[in-house]
């Protein structure tokens, strides 16, 4: 089992939304690693600082983590070839669409129809990866 | 101040993603397993997710500005054919890597070296997105993180 208990999936499930929360509230920014990713390639002025910042303290979280008790390492990754194409097209995909998981599922809290519609989008292109890769042979380890 | 904020609410995040292991690439694997068997931990997490950050916006409806300065980040509205081309692309992509990028940059804490491909990846995508869409230009402004 690569996920925590039950009890640290809520509990860490609750940080995210904590986190998500306390940055809109206190910052104004939407908690989406994709927008994020984005606006350090060229945005609206004052972007890209807050961008930096959140994408560091994401970065040392697990060594700060580490230095406080025990962390699962990342399970099995998928072989560099599905890595690549799959980040090309994530990338892609983000920047066309404004949008990326955790930002969509809020943005559907708020009621928008747009994210809705976004994250049945994802789920789609998700399942017809998942198809392809039972045809392709499970291609990579993951 | 405002990128101190930030900071620490990312490194909240990437602790949350971490505790609940919801940044490991096999997410989508765990949704619908080889074996057929429902992992429903993962939903369960982004459900407590949710729900916490939707109570604190229902606490706080009334702030119409962020507390340290500046706007807040607007919900697009309206789907669009771009927001849904992107987001089949995204989830494609997301199914053949394992990762999205909040994702890969936790992993990247942990020096999985698959999240730096991914990560380069995704930025190599940005690009040729905005070399293909915007005919070479970046795009000067309306970038609206959603993601």
């Amino acid at each position: 089992m690569v996920l925590g208990t039950f009890g640290q999936v809520i509990l860490g499930g609750a940080l995210i939304g904590l986190a998500f929360a306390a940055l809109m509230i206190l910052t104004g920014r939407l908690m989406s690693a994709s927008g994020m990713l984005g606006s350090l390639l060229g945005g609206r002025e004052g972007l890209a600082a807050t961008s930096i910042a959140f994408v560091a303290g994401l970065f040392i979280s697990p060594s700060v983590l580490i230095a406080l008790g025990s962390v699962r390492p990342p399970a099995v990754e998928a072989g560099w070839p599905l890595l690549v194409v799959g980040g090309l097209l994530v990338g892609f995909g983000a920047r066309l669409a404004n949008a990326g998981v955790l930002g969509s599922i809020y943005g559907a809290a708020q009621r928008s129809r747009r994210a809705v519609a976004a994250i049945l989008a994802i789920l789609a292109g998700a399942a017809v990866s998942f198809v392809l890769r039972q045809v392709l042979g499970a291609g990579g380890a993951a | 101040m405002i990128r101190l904020a930030a900071l620490l609410c990312g490194m909240m995040c990437g602790a949350g993603m971490i505790l609940s292991g919801l940044f490991q690439p096999v997410l989508l694997q765990g949704f619908a397993g080889p074996e057929g068997a429902l992992d429903l931990s993962a939903g369960l997490g982004l459900l407590s997710a949710l729900s916490v950050a939707v109570l604190v916006f229902a606490l706080t409806r009334r702030l119409s500005r962020p507390y340290l300065g500046g706007e807040m980040e607007p919900f697009a509205e309206g789907p669009s054919w771009k927001s849904m081309a992107g987001g089949v692309l995204f989830g494609l992509g997301w199914g053949l890597a394992g990762y999205f990028p909040l994702a890969a940059l936790v992993a990247l804490g942990l020096f999985a070296p698959g999240a730096a491909i991914f990560l380069t990846a995704v930025l190599c995508g940005m690009i040729v997105h905005d070399l293909v869409v915007n005919q070479g230009g970046p795009r000067r402004e309306g970038l609206r993180s959603r993601g």
